[in-house]
């Protein structure tokens, strides 16, 4: 018999109350995983979508909460065109919208022959034409969650338009992206002559100094936008850091509770085995292995929980990502670093909350522990 | 005279702030070898005598010399009853979720490595001790005195200098009692080891070298050759 032994037969003993606490953990790190990863999975299909579209950097209002809740005048991008080292501006209008009868997607406003229309992958069709005020494009996954193709129409905020082509892209949110004239679209949202943000691509994206000469540059006119590359814009959305900061806090919780359940287990077990860990004393055992049992016991409880959690975790990732609600806001990918993240979050779990109890065993009293038959 | 194993000196144990009063200005000498019965009614001490004797209990005043040392705390005392005691209860004190083999495995834990060879010990004394083929039982499934056979396997496992037993028979019928003493003696007279026994049992008193009374937490009689010292 191993060490290790002892610490899982304590366990296996106790078969309901290891596997409720099993199950503690793996729902703890579980919501961990899940939390985190969807937080992380937004960040990347709006950093994919920017990068799609060959986007070097973004010019957006200053002090605006959320990406989407910027307002800039269409004409600043014919301005900022003829800044030095500006290759293409493409000016972007984006909302969110229900397509009917129930699918939320991402809307998306083009001028007619801005450069942003040519990194469009098309399954099928075409685009519309520059005059065609009804014609849209439409990602692949809303044209499948729809069941709709080229020529079918769709009906956004009661007006009816023509499905012209469909889109296929790498990116999850540009998969269910609707395209369509700016104009047509300013109208729809009732939001005419404005835009979003600004597409820029640079001559020399590679020099670092590049976006610093466009800043000063713009600095003078436009003291109300801000110029930022594509990573820094998802990193400094208001939104973002919101959705970020309130899927880490619960996160969090989830592992406190987890921390929680390890902790009420362990203190049940050292006081049931009381006895035991009197009859280990009187045998002889040092109260440091005493310790160590405690603590291994925890540990092994977090680890095989954080297993089956992380399981849990890609489930619930799987789930939430395919809801119609959020498809194509989500795009879930599972990196060694989040591994690693939950995976230390659950062993320190283990280890703190063994902590207190395996001090309590230690402290007990051989005698008075012996009396506890 | 040899040396003694175990030198209780002037030893008293309270309680409740002084106002329970367990042993009383005790003093002792367990030498190699001998047979010590310590005999005495329910709550004259005796078990306590023991428990200070092995460092489970401590000492309010006076002092315990185990081999010419005197030890102070916990880890050294867990070090000693781990190599050179061993304890044998009325109880038997088995753990329930292991079985014989692995109870009997428990004390080796950083005496004796690796697993195998602990393994191999505890077979060996449990084929000693006649439960060779009840190794894979767990103690729910052992009689009471195949239980304490057990036990007393798990109390030579590291080969100790003396054997504590309180009241080891104090649970058995007098078959299984007999078995046991037999075992104890046994394991006495080959390894050289010396027995320290609280009994109630006058027949089983009778056959120590040494008888020890305690009365009121006092040595009342002692007819051997060092309890009679201070």
């Amino acid at each position: 018999m191993r060490f290790i032994d002892v610490c899982l037969l304590n366990l296996v003993s106790r078969p309901l109350r290891t596997l409720l606490t099993l199950l503690g953990i793996a729902v703890a790190t579980g919501s961990f995983f899940a939390l985190v990863g969807a937080s992380r999975g937004f960040e990347r299909a709006c950093l994919g979508s920017l990068n799609d579209r060959g986007t070097h950097v973004v010019g957006v209002r200053k002090g605006v909460v959320d990406f989407l809740s910027g307002s800039i005048d269409q004409k600043v991008g014919d301005r900022i065109r003829e800044f030095d080292g500006v290759a293409e501006v493409a000016v972007e209008l984006l909302d969110v919208a229900v397509l009917e009868p129930e699918e939320t997607v991402l809307i998306s406003g083009w001028r007619p022959a801005e450069y942003i229309w040519r990194t469009v992958r098309l399954r099928s069709g075409a685009m519309p034409s520059g005059g065609e005020a009804d014609g849209i494009v439409i990602g692949e996954a809303t044209a499948e969650a729809l069941g709709k193709k080229v020529g079918d129409t769709v009906t956004i905020r009661d007006r009816e338009f023509r499905i012209s082509g469909v889109s296929q892209y790498g990116g999850a949110m540009n998969r269910t992206v609707v395209v369509m004239n700016l104009a047509t679209m300013q109208k729809l949202m009732e939001r005419e002559g404005k835009v979003t943000f600004l597409n820029l691509r640079l001559r020399e994206p590679q020099d670092s100094a590049a976006l610093e000469r466009l800043r000063e540059q713009a600095a003078g006119p436009f003291p109300y936008l801000k110029f930022c590359d594509t990573g820094e814009i998802v990193e400094n959305d208001q939104f973002l850091r919101l959705f970020r900061a309130t899927t880490r806090s619960t996160s969090f919780i989830a592992l406190f509770m987890g921390l929680v359940v390890i902790l009420n287990t362990l203190m049940m077990s050292v006081t049931e085995r009381t006895y035991d860990i009197g009859v280990l004393s009187a045998i002889g055992w040092q109260p440091r292995r005493i310790l160590s049992m405690i603590l291994v016991e925890g540990v092994l409880l977090a680890v095989v929980g954080t297993g089956l959690g992380l399981l849990l975790g890609l489930g619930l990732l799987e789930f939430l990502s395919g809801l119609p609600q959020v498809r194509g806001f989500l795009e879930p990918e599972i990196t060694t670093a989040l591994l690693v993240e939950v995976s230390a979050a659950a062993l320190t779990m283990g280890i703190v909350g063994s902590i207190y109890p395996a001090w309590r065993a230690v402290r007990l009293n051989p005698v008075d522990a012996l009396r506890r038959e | 005279m040899s040396e003694a194993i175990i030198s209780i000196e002037h030893v008293s144990r309270t309680y409740d702030a002084g106002k329970v009063v367990a042993l009383r200005d005790v003093t002792l000498e367990i030498h190699p070898n001998e047979f010590v019965a310590i005999t005495g009614v329910s709550g004259s001490g005796k078990s306590t005598l023991l428990n200070v004797m092995s460092g489970l209990d401590h000492a309010t005043a006076g002092r315990v010399l185990f081999e010419d040392d005197e030890p102070r705390t916990r880890r050294r005392w867990a070090a000693i009853r781990a190599r050179r005691i061993g304890y044998v209860f009325q109880r038997f004190n088995l753990l329930a979720t292991l079985n014989a083999r692995r109870n009997v495995e428990l004390p080796m834990f950083g005496v004796l490595g690796p697993a195998a060879e602990r393994r191999r010990r505890a077979m060996a004394l449990l084929e000693r001790v006649g439960l060779a083929h009840r190794a894979s039982h767990h103690p729910n499934e052992l009689s009471v005195g195949e239980r304490q056979r057990v036990a007393i396997a798990r109390s030579i496992v590291n080969a100790p200098v003396v054997l504590l037993a309180d009241e080891p028979t104090g649970s058995l019928d007098t078959k299984s009692s007999a078995v046991v003493l037999s075992l104890l003696e046994e394991i006495r007279q080959s390894e050289g080891t010396a027995l320290v026994m609280v009994t109630h049992d006058a027949e089983v008193a009778a056959r120590a070298d040494r008888q020890v009374q305690v009365q009121d937490g006092m040595i009342v009689t002692d007819n051997g050759r060092a309890g009679k010292r201070g």
